[in-house]
């Protein structure tokens, strides 16, 4: 009678949870696309710590951190393959979860896999209109990387000093240029100028991260684009010149789970 | 133990200390504060680690993103957290031996503390890890947890080596069950009716562990070399030898329907002393001699059922075990056993967890040929549910309710088969 009644528990209990999922599954068909109501439900449980209920960067956690992690509302991000001003694509924000960024709170979300990333990434795009309203553009182009020569180091310390990036970096690059302490995102908050010497790059270390950043800008951030100024053989040679300041071990890339940053 | 040397009254103490004092486990708040990440972020339901804090476990407790080193905290930071859950137990054992025969009893203990961890761990500075973790079980403190791990040697995340006082790498961990009141998982602990050895899979071993692992922990790999622990007449420093092995690969499938698959195996060959000098009948440390083996094999299997951010999470353990004939007093064989277990976690919404376990332990060859084949065979089923009322990355705290039943079949021909049930209530918090 007692293995009856454990059998009937046991069974009981499959059943009811077997029902539960089956009905979870077939309301969220198996369709590719991302969806914004499972990914609200990793929102919460990875996310809203630090971005906040509503998206605004105001979690629990928001005024601990520094730099203060994003307020999605404006539907304006640092890192993107997009041009100045414009939405990121889905990958570029896949890059930034999948990755981390490098020397923030903002960990590498690698782990839990690309469905919830990109269902989270529906979600986040729920918090700004922007998302609804605008067209996403193509992701620029980034010409081959010319090699790096003693010359077009030399050009891209001219160009350094020509653009005035000491202002914000300093003569040396460590980010301790005279307008560095006075630096300001568009939400308010105090930002900090790169130290190009350190070895690392919360957009990411390779020479197209780092290509990238100056053709697209930091949105929402005192890093103009120079898309408009420089050619992009220039951006080049700032790449090198830029990847010359750092004189310690090979450049890491920024932080994948599970390897070691030097 | 009875003259005979077989084990036939012990199991009920054992089981109302499992009750009563069940095995300390994790969630580290202190991490939380660290990082200022959410339970929800390493916890699939706390303590049972998700995805994504199996990969910062394996990682040396870091993200790898220049915010690790201690240096890198405010000073007031400190790497400590409390647990504690005060509990209300009921128990029901049937045919109970007695000295006026077999009788039903209950027991039950009002929402007592009957242990609570500090729970103490970090990083010591980059790529380097600890875990401290005293705890005050029965009246008394132990050191549960001591070691300090040596994260990505050579710059690889294939060779981490951890020194000191660990857990195995089990396939569900024992100090991070999400159930409170049962007996825990039988098939760690078990052995053939008779045998002197006191080895656990899932006890902390004094020792010196080997981790590998890829990126997001997909691949991993963990072996320990160990003294095993509590061996009477040991002097420590592998007099006492054991070695655990354990592999895993996991595929992250990104499908709706199944999220994740995992396979792995395991093993133990431990040993365990069957003589030594003794003084006032206590044995002497450093005189354990004629070492015996106590041998642990099986593989496992892990699904994901839906989204992994509430998943339906299945986990089946098969393992064969066997104590040699020579730490088992007067037995004509080895003793062998099959076992495992089944154990499914729902998480339909982040605050709540229903929970499922069944245990079994199904003797192959007992020690003693007059032994039935059954005598001692366990069966143990858990069933609860778990909702957390409140989880911030300061601290955490949930209702916790269960019912279990362990039934053991008599060690002799004739004896009852005992059943011991048990109600378990209570408030789990940690900060």
């Amino acid at each position: 009678m007692k293995n009856l009644s454990h059998r009937l528990i046991a069974t009981a209990f499959f059943v009811l949870m077997a029902t539960s999922w089956t009905r979870g599954a077939s309301s969220a068909a198996p369709a590719p696309a991302a969806d914004a109501t499972r990914g609200k439900v990793v929102y919460e449980r990875y996310c809203l710590s630090c971005h906040g209920e509503d998206g605004d960067g105001r979690g629990e956690g928001g005024d601990w951190i520094f730099p203060r992690p994003r307020d999605f509302r404006q539907g304006m991000f640092k890192w993107r393959s997009t041009p100045s001003g414009a939405l990121p694509t889905v990958l570029d924000l896949d890059k930034t979860i999948t990755d981390g960024v490098y020397g923030t709170h903002m960990p590498t979300w690698y782990a839990i896999g690309e469905r919830s990333r990109h269902d989270v990434i529906a979600y986040i795009q729920t918090f700004s209109p922007r998302w609804r309203a605008e067209e996403i553009p193509a992701p620029i182009a980034i010409p081959p990387e010319p090699a790096a020569t003693g010359d077009s180091i030399a050009a891209g310390k001219a160009l350094f000093d020509k653009l005035e990036c000491a202002k914000c970096h300093g003569d040396t690059g460590r980010g301790d240029g005279p307008s560095s302490h006075d630096l300001r995102d568009d939400w308010g908050d105090p930002i900090a100028a790169a130290d190009l010497t350190a070895g690392h790059f919360k957009c990411g270390g390779s020479p197209a991260d780092i290509y990238r950043v100056f053709m697209t800008g930091l949105n929402g951030t005192p890093m103009p684009s120079y898309v408009d100024s420089i050619k992009p053989e220039e951006a080049w040679q700032l790449v090198h010149y830029i990847r010359s300041l750092h004189t310690g071990p090979d450049l890491p890339d920024v932080g994948p789970a599970g390897r070691p940053i030097h | 133990m009875s003259e005979s040397g077989r084990p036939r009254r012990l199991w009920p103490i054992v089981l109302l200390l499992l009750v009563f004092f069940p095995a300390s486990s994790f969630a580290i708040p202190a991490f939380a504060r660290k990082y200022q990440l959410r339970c929800t972020a390493c916890h699939e339901a706390w303590p049972v680690l998700n995805d994504f804090g199996r990969a910062f476990r394996d990682n040396g407790y870091q993200l790898l993103l220049g915010r690790d080193n201690p240096t890198t905290t405010p000073p007031g930071y400190w790497p400590v957290a409390f647990r504690l859950v005060p509990s209300y137990a009921y128990t029901r054992t049937t045919n109970q031996p007695t000295d006026d025969g077999l009788k039903t009893i209950s027991t039950g203990a009002g929402f007592s503390v009957g242990a609570f961890d500090v729970l103490s761990a970090g990083t010591l500075g980059r790529n380097a890890s600890f875990l401290f973790v005293p705890a005050f079980d029965s009246g008394e403190w132990e050191i549960e947890s001591a070691w300090v791990r040596f994260d990505n040697l050579r710059s690889s995340s294939w060779l981490n080596l951890k020194l000191g006082h660990h857990e195995v790498d089990l396939p569900r961990s024992a100090h991070r069950p999400i159930d409170q009141g049962s007996g825990g998982f039988l098939i760690y602990g078990y052995h053939p009716l008779g045998s002197e050895s006191g080895y656990d899979m899932g006890a902390n071993q004094d020792g010196v562990e080997w981790v590998g692992h890829d990126r997001g922990s997909r691949n991993r790999v963990a072996v320990s070399l160990f003294n095993v622990d509590g061996s009477p007449g040991s002097k420590g420093a592998f007099s006492t030898p054991g070695v655990y092995f354990h592999a895993t690969h996991e595929w992250a499938l990104d499908s709706l329907a199944i999220s994740a698959a995992k396979l792995g195996v395991f093993g133990a060959d431990t040993t365990w002393p069957t003589s030594f000098a003794t003084l006032d009948g206590e044995p002497i440390e450093g005189t354990g001699t004629d070492l015996k083996h106590s041998r642990r094999y099986g593989v496992e299997g892990h699904l994901w059922f839906g989204p992994n951010a509430t998943p339906l999470h299945a986990i089946l353990v098969a393992a064969r075990g066997s104590d040699s004939r020579d730490l088992i007093p007067d037995a004509t064989r080895d003793g062998t056993f099959d076992g495992g277990y089944l154990e499914v976690l729902y998480t339909p919404q982040l605050r709540t967890t229903a929970f499922f376990r069944y245990d079994m332990v199904r003797n192959r060859t007992q020690a003693f040929e007059d032994a039935p084949r059954s005598a001692n065979d366990q069966t143990q089923f858990t069933i609860g549910v778990r909702h957390t009322l409140s989880f911030t990355t300061r601290a955490e705290y949930a209702l916790h309710g269960e019912y279990s039943s362990l039934r053991t079949k008599g060690a002799a021909a004739g004896e009852p088969t005992v059943t011991a049930s048990t109600l378990f209530f209570g408030v789990d918090f940690a900060f």
